[in-house]
C-alpha cells in the first residue's frame, strides 16, 4: 500500500533548526520528548514540512523562511556608479533658487514611466522645507522622505549639474552646483549610498573633477575607483 | 480472485485496529494493562516473600542471636544492591521522581528486581523498612522498559512509568485511589488528562490482580466509629503531636545518612554497625523491627495498648531503627515506618486524652490511630491528598473523612513550615534537581548553553587602535566584540560599542585610544557546565546583557539575555503545550 | 564549537594511548571540542534515547584524579587542541553521574575494563558494544597503541543501514580533505541492490562526481581482502541492529573487521542520526 506523497517536502533537522529559530541541540530534544512532530526516513529524522509548520503556527513559534543562499552570505552590495548609471547625468539645468532648480530638473530627467513627476517634485520639496539637503562644498542631495512606489526594485541617482550655482541654504551656506536626487527602494539602500556619497564629496580632488561637468562614463569610472578603495579597505 | 478480495478485507480491517494502535491515547490505555498486572504481581511476590522468610526466622525472635540478624540483612541487601545490580543504596523512591523529572522516565530495567530483592533481605531479616518503595521502583520500571519496547516517547514514557507506581501502591494496599493519587501527587506532580487514563487503568488492573492473588481483604480491619464534635476538635491537637513526629523522623533520617557517610566510607561496615544497632534496639522492643504491619494491626483492633510512656520510647525506638536501617544504605522505604509511626502516635495521642478527661467517652484508640497514620504521611511525604485517600479507601468508608482532611492538611502544613523539602525529595533538592514540570527552573534546567551560545563573532586585537575599531563597527554593524590576541589566543575581553560611544565620537581619540583600554573590568564569564540557572544569576550580578563562554582559558563564543529570552519562551511554548 | 568527542580518560599508560588518539582524531577532524571526562566515581550511566547505559570502571580510571587531570591538561593543551574538562552536574544517585549522550563523537577503546588479556585487537567488551548499540553518535574504537592515519577506507556492504557509515566518511572526508576509499564485499543478498541503496541516499552521485575510489570484491573472503585496506587509514563501519535478541553482537562482517585489522574504527551505530549536506529525498512507503 504505498500512499502517494508527492508534494510532501521533507526536510532535515539543520534545516528544521533553522526554520523555527531554535539550535538543533534544542529541537533534538524536543524529538525526544515527542513534542514535536517527526518521522523517521532511512535512518534520519526527517520533518513534513507543512506539517511543522502547521506545528509551529499553533504553537505561536516563530518560522522564519530562509533566505536564498547567496543572499545569506553576502547582502547585495549597492554601488553608487550603478545607481548613477541608473539615474543619469544631466547637464545645464536652470533656475535661481530651490524650488525652481528642482522644478526643471524632475522636469528633465527621464524617469521610468511610473513615477509621478508631480508627486515627486512636491515631496522633494517637502523634504527640503524641513532641511536644507545640501551637503556642502555645493553639492546637494534632494530626495524624498518615504520612498516613492516604484516597480524597479534598483536605487538611482539622478546628477544634474547647474546653468550656474545656486543659493540652496547648504550646511557651509556655498550656492551649490550639483545635484544628485536619490530615488532608493528602502531607507538602507538610501543610507548606504548616502555614505558612500558623503565619502566621495570630502574628497578635493572629486570636488574638483566634478566642477568640471563630466560625462556620464567618465563620471561613473571615477566613482567605481573610489568605491573599489572604499570595499578593499572596509570603510563603508 | 474470491481470496484475493478476502485478503484485502481482511487486511484493511487490519489495518483499522493498527490504526487504533497509532492513536495515542489509546495505544497507552492498553499498555496500562499489562503494567498493572505487572506491578500488582511485584506487589504480591515480595508482601509473600517478606511473609515467608519472616515466618522462617521468627523463632530466633527473642533469642540474643536475633541481634545480629538485621546486620545481616543489612549485608544482604547492599551486596545486592551494589554488588550485584550496581545502583545506587538507600531509599529508592527519589531516584524513580528524578528520571520521571528529568530523564523521561527513564530506568534502567534491573531496577525492576534489584530493589525488591535488597528490600526482601532488609525486611525479612528485621531491618525497619517499607516494602512500598521498593515495589514502586519495580513497577516504574517495567512502565518504563515495557514504553521502550514500543518505543514510545519521553512523556508517553513518564505515563507508563507512572501506571508502575500506581499500580504498585494500588495493590499493596488493595487501593487504586490512593495508587493514582500518590502517583500524581508525589512522582508526576502534574495533572494531565492524558496521563490520568492509562494510570488509573493500570491502578484498577493491579487492585484487581492482587484481589484475585489475596483475596479481596481491607489491609487493616477497624470497627465502625461514631464522631462527635468534640472529637473532631481533638483532633486538631493530634494533627500537632503528628507533625512533631514527622519533623523529627525527617530529620533524624537525614542526619542518619548524612553521618553515616562520613562515619564509615566502606558501605558493608556501615550496614553492620547499623543493622546491629537496629538488632539491639529490637531486642527489648520487637515491635519496631521489620515493616511493622502487624503492629498496625495490632493497635488499629485494639489488641494492643501499651502505656503512654512505653508507646513514646516505642516511636523514638521506631524513628531510630529506620533512620539507622535506611540511613546506612539498606534497601527500604520510608512508607510503612511511617504508617507505624502514625498508628502509634495517634494511639499516644488518644491515651493522653482519656487519662486527661477519663470521664468523656472518647472514640476508640483504633480510629486515632487511622488518623495518625493519614496525618503522618501527609507530614513525612508533603502529600496530604495521598494520605486522605489511602485512610479512606483502607478503612472503606467515609464516616472518618471530616477529621482525616482536618488532621492531613494541618499535618502537611505544619511539617512543610519546618521542613523545605519532604524525605523523597530532600535528596534532589540538594542536588538543585528538583525540578518541576512548567516551573521557571525546569525551563532554564532544559536550555543548555549550547542552544544560546553566538559563535561566529568578529574577534579583535588588542592593540587594534580606535580608528580601526571604528571601521570594524561600521563594517560588521554587530554590537559587541572579543578581544582576542592573535599571537596566543588569549581573550582579554568583550569590547561593547554601546560602551564605548563616549570615546567613538571624539575623533581626535582615534590613535590615541587602542581597544585593550576600553575592555569592560569584569571578568565574569560562563563556561560550557554551567546551567542556566546560575548563568542568569550571574546576568543579575553583573548587570551585563552579554557574557562571554570561556573553556580553559579559551574564548568559545557569547550569550546573550536576549538569545536566552528567546529560547526560554520557546521552550515554554513547547512544555505547557500538549 | 557543535561538535564534541567524548573521552573517559583512564589514568594508565593504555589511557594516555586512547587520549592521544582522541587529540589526533579532533585535529584531523578540525575544529573539534574536545570533552574529557576524568571519573571520579567507579560508575556512570549515559541516558540514551530509549536506555540507559551503565559503565562500570575499574579503579585505574579513579586513580588519581588530580594528577590525571593536570597530565591531561598539559598533553591536549601541548598538542594545541581545545579542550574541556567534562563535570557531571546530574546524578542519578549519590555515586551514579550522568554523562550526557548528545556528543558527536566518543572515544572508547575496545573494552572499557579489561584485564591486559582483553587489550588485544578481537576483542570488544561489552559496555562499548552497548554504547554503539545506543548511541546517536559513531564511536571511535581505538587501537591499544597510538596509530595515526592518513586515509579513510569506508567498509560498505550494501545494506540501507551501511549507507549511514557511507555519508558519514564522506563527512569525514569533507573535514580532514583526506582520500576516501569505499570497500565493498559483495553479499549475494545485496548484490543488485547495493548500488541503489546509495543512489537513494543521494550518495551515487557524489561517488561520481568525486571520482572516490570504489573496491568492489566479489568473492575472495573478507579476512584476505581486509589486506587491501591501507594500514595507515582508519575505517568507517557501520554495525547494524540485529534485534533485541542479539543484542551484543555487531554485524559478522563488523565482527570480522574488527578482529582482523589493528586500524583505528569508527562505528557507526543503527541509532546513529548523524545529519549532513547530503539531501535525502521524501520516505517513499508508509
Amino acid at each position: 500500500m504505498n500512499i502517494n506523497l508527492s508534494g510532501k517536502k521533507y526536510i532535515e533537522t539543520p534545516e528544521a533548526a533553522q526554520l523555527l529559530g531554535v539550535s538543533e541541540h534544542a529541537l533534538e530534544r524536543w524529538i525526544r520528548q515527542g513534542a514535536i512532530p517527526y518521522s523517521r526516513s532511512k535512518g534520519l529524522i526527517v520533518f513534513d514540512e507543512q506539517r511543522l509548520k502547521e506545528w509551529a503556527e499553533s504553537h505561536n513559534m516563530t518560522w522564519m523562511k530562509p533566505l536564498p543562499s547567496e543572499e545569506r552570505s553576502k547582502p547585495p552590495v549597492i554601488r553608487l556608479s550603478n545607481a548613477i548609471r541608473n539615474g543619469g547625468v544631466y547637464n545645464g539645468v536652470s533656475g535661481n533658487d530651490v524650488e525652481s532648480v528642482l522644478k526643471s530638473a524632475v522636469a528633465a530627467i527621464h524617469f521610468p514611466h511610473d513615477v509621478d513627476r508631480e508627486e515627486l517634485l512636491e515631496k522633494l520639496l517637502e523634504r527640503e522645507s524641513m532641511a536644507s539637503t545640501g551637503i556642502g562644498h555645493g553639492a546637494a542631495v534632494p530626495h524624498p522622505r518615504t520612498s516613492l512606489k516604484m516597480h524597479s526594485s534598483a536605487p538611482s541617482i539622478s546628477v544634474c549639474f547647474l546653468e550656474s550655482p545656486v543659493p540652496y541654504n547648504a550646511v557651509d551656506g556655498e550656492p551649490v552646483f550639483v545635484l544628485f536626487l536619490m530615488l532608493s527602494p528602502s531607507t538602507k539602500v538610501h543610507l548606504k549610498m548616502l555614505a558612500r556619497l558623503g565619502f566621495c564629496l570630502r574628497d578635493e580632488s572629486f570636488l574638483a573633477f566634478l566642477r568640471n561637468t563630466p560625462d556620464l562614463d567618465s563620471l561613473c569610472q571615477r566613482v567605481e575607483t573610489m568605491e573599489k578603495k572604499m570595499e578593499t579597505t572596509h570603510i563603508i | 480472485m474470491a481470496l484475493d478480495s478476502k485478503f484485502s478485507k481482511i487486511l484493511s480491517s487490519l489495518s483499522r485496529w493498527i490504526f487504533l494502535f497509532k492513536d495515542e491515547h489509546f495505544l497507552l490505555i492498553l499498555l496500562g494493562i499489562p503494567i498493572g498486572i505487572c506491578g500488582g504481581l511485584a506487589a504480591v511476590a515480595l508482601n509473600h516473600s517478606i511473609e515467608i522468610c519472616s515466618e522462617a526466622l521468627h523463632v530466633f525472635h527473642g533469642h540474643w542471636t536475633f541481634v545480629f540478624f538485621p546486620a545481616i540483612g543489612a549485608v544482604l541487601s547492599i551486596f545486592v544492591l551494589s554488588v550485584i545490580f550496581h545502583e545506587g543504596s538507600g531509599h529508592a523512591v527519589p531516584i524513580v521522581i528524578y528520571s520521571v523529572l528529568r530523564k523521561g522516565g527513564l530506568l534502567r530495567f534491573r531496577s525492576s528486581v534489584s530493589h525488591l530483592l535488597g528490600c526482601l533481605c532488609t525486611i525479612s531479616f528485621g531491618g525497619s523498612a517499607g516494602p512500598e518503595a521498593p515495589v514502586v521502583v519495580s513497577g516504574s520500571s517495567i512502565g518504563s522498559t515495557i514504553a521502550r519496547l514500543f518505543s514510545l516517547h519521553e512523556r508517553q514514557r513518564v505515563a507508563m512509568a507512572g501506571c508502575g507506581i500506581a499500580a504498585a501502591i494500588s495493590a499493596i494496599f488493595n487501593a487504586p485511589i490512593a495508587g493514582i493519587v500518590f502517583t500524581i501527587e508525589i512522582i508526576l506532580c502534574e495533572w494531565s488528562t492524558v496521563n490520568l487514563a492509562p494510570i488509573a487503568l493500570a491502578s484498577v488492573t493491579a487492585t484487581q490482580t492482587s484481589r484475585i492473588l489475596r483475596g479481596n481483604q481491607i489491609p487493616f480491619e477497624h470497627f465502625p466509629f461514631e464522631f462527635t464534635t468534640l472529637d473532631v476538635i481533638a483532633c486538631l491537637g493530634l494533627a500537632v503531636m503528628v507533625s512533631v513526629i514527622a519533623v523529627l523522623f525527617s530529620k533524624v533520617l537525614a542526619f542518619a545518612e548524612h553521618t553515616s557517610s562520613k562515619l564509615a566510607s566502606n558501605i558493608f561496615v556501615r550496614g553492620i554497625a547499623g543493622g546491629i544497632c537496629v538488632g539491639l534496639i529490637g531486642l527489648f522492643a520487637p515491635d519496631v523491627l521489620g515493616e511493622g504491619y502487624h503492629t498496625i494491626r495490632a493497635i488499629i483492633e485494639q489488641r494492643y495498648a501499651p502505656t503512654f510512656l512505653i508507646l513514646l520510647l516505642l516511636i523514638v525506638g521506631k524513628i531510630a531503627a529506620t533512620s539507622l536501617t535506611l540511613g546506612t544504605g539498606s534497601a527500604g522505604g520510608v512508607f510503612a515506618p511511617a504508617l507505624v509511626l502514625g498508628s502509634m502516635t495517634g494511639l499516644c495521642y488518644w491515651q493522653m486524652l482519656d487519662s486527661l478527661w477519663p470521664s468523656r467517652e472518647w472514640v476508640g484508640g483504633g480510629c486515632f490511630a487511622l488518623l495518625g497514620m493519614a496525618g503522618m504521611i501527609s507530614g513525612v511525604l508533603h502529600a496530604p491528598l495521598t494520605g486522605i485517600f489511602l485512610i479512606v479507601e483502607i478503612t472503606g468508608g467515609y464516616e472518618v473523612v471530616v477529621p482525616l482532611i482536618l488532621v492531613s492538611v494541618l499535618a502537611a502544613t505544619i511539617s512543610r513550615a519546618f521542613l523545605p523539602a519532604s524525605i523523597y525529595y530532600r535528596e534532589l533538592m540538594d542536588r538543585g534537581q528538583l525540578l518541576r514540570p512548567r516551573t521557571d527552573a525546569r525551563i532554564l534546567a532544559d536550555i543548555d548553553i549550547q542552544d544560546v551560545i553566538q559563535v561566529n563573532l568578529t574577534s579583535i586585537p588588542p592593540d587594534t587602535p580606535l580608528r580601526d575599531f571604528s571601521n570594524i563597527i561600521q563594517r560588521t554593524g554587530e554590537s559587541f566584540f572579543p578581544v582576542i590576541d592573535p599571537q596566543n589566543g588569549k581573550f582579554h575581553g568583550l569590547v561593547f560599542v554601546e560602551r564605548a560611544q563616549p570615546y567613538l565620537l571624539s575623533q581626535e581619540l582615534y590613535d590615541a585610544i587602542l581597544v585593550e583600554e576600553i575592555i569592560e573590568g569584569s571578568n565574569a564569564h560562563v563556561s560550557l557546565n554551567d546551567d542556566l540557572l546560575s548563568v542568569m544569576d550571574r546576568f543579575e550580578h553583573e548587570r551585563t546583557d552579554v557574557l562571554p563562554v570561556i573553556e580553559q582559558g579559551r574564548f568559545l563564543g557569547a550569550i546573550a539575555k536576549s538569545d536566552i529570552l528567546d529560547q526560554y519562551r520557546k521552550e515554554l511554548i513547547v512544555q505547557t503545550t500538549t | 564549537m557543535k561538535d564534541n568527542l567524548l573521552h573517559i580518560y583512564r589514568n594508565t599508560p593504555f589511557g594516555r594511548e586512547t587520549l592521544m588518539q582522541s587529540i589526533y582524531f579532533c585535529r584531523m577532524m578540525k575544529n573539534i571540542y574536545l570533552s574529557v571526562y576524568i571519573p571520579k566515581h567507579t560508575q556512570f550511566l549515559m541516558y540514551f534515547e530509549s536506555e540507559v547505559v551503565t559503565i562500570d570502571l575499574d579503579s585505574s580510571y579513579v586513580a588519581s584524579p588530580d594528577a590525571a587531570q593536570e597530565r591531561v591538561a598539559k598533553m591536549i593543551k601541548e598538542a594545541g587542541q581545545s579542550f574541556r574538562f567534562l563535570e557531571p552536574t546530574d546524578f542519578t544517585a549519590n555515586t551514579l553521574p550522568n554523562l550526557p549522550a548528545n556528543m558527536t563523537y566518543m572515544t572508547c577503546p575496545r573494552s572499557i575494563v579489561d584485564s591486559t588479556s582483553h587489550i588485544g585487537i578481537g576483542y570488544i567488551g561489552s559496555r562499548v558494544r552497548r554504547i554503539v548499540k545506543n548511541a546517536q553518535f559513531p564511536v571511535l574504537i581505538t587501537p591499544p597503541s597510538y596509530k595515526e592515519w592518513k586515509s579513510i577506507t569506508v567498509f560498505y556492504g550494501g545494506s540501507k543501514l551501511g549507507r549511514n557509515a557511507v555519508r558519514t566518511a564522506f563527512h569525514m572526508a569533507d573535514r580532514t580533505g583526506l582520500p576516501l576509499t569505499i570497500f565493498t564485499q559483495l553479499e549475494p543478498k545485496f548484490s543488485d541492490t547495493y548500488e541503489k541503496n546509495l543512489k537513494e541516499g543521494g550518495l551515487l552521485d557524489r561517488i561520481k562526481q568525486d571520482n572516490i575510489k570504489w573496491r568492489i570484491y566479489d568473492g575472495g573472503n573478507l579476512e584476505e581482502n581486509l589486506f587491501n585496506v591501507p594500514f595507515d587509514s582508519i575505517m568507517v563501519v557501520g554495525a547494524a541492529g540485529h534485534g533485541s535478541m542479539k543484542e551484543l553482537l555487531f554485524g559478522s562482517k563488523l565482527e570480522t573487521i574488527q578482529r582482523t585489522l589493528p586500524n583505528p574504527i569508527l562505528v557507526v551505530g543503527p541509532h546513529c542520526t548523524h545529519s549532513d549536506d547530503y539531501i535525502v529525498d521524501a520516505p517513499s512507503t508508509n
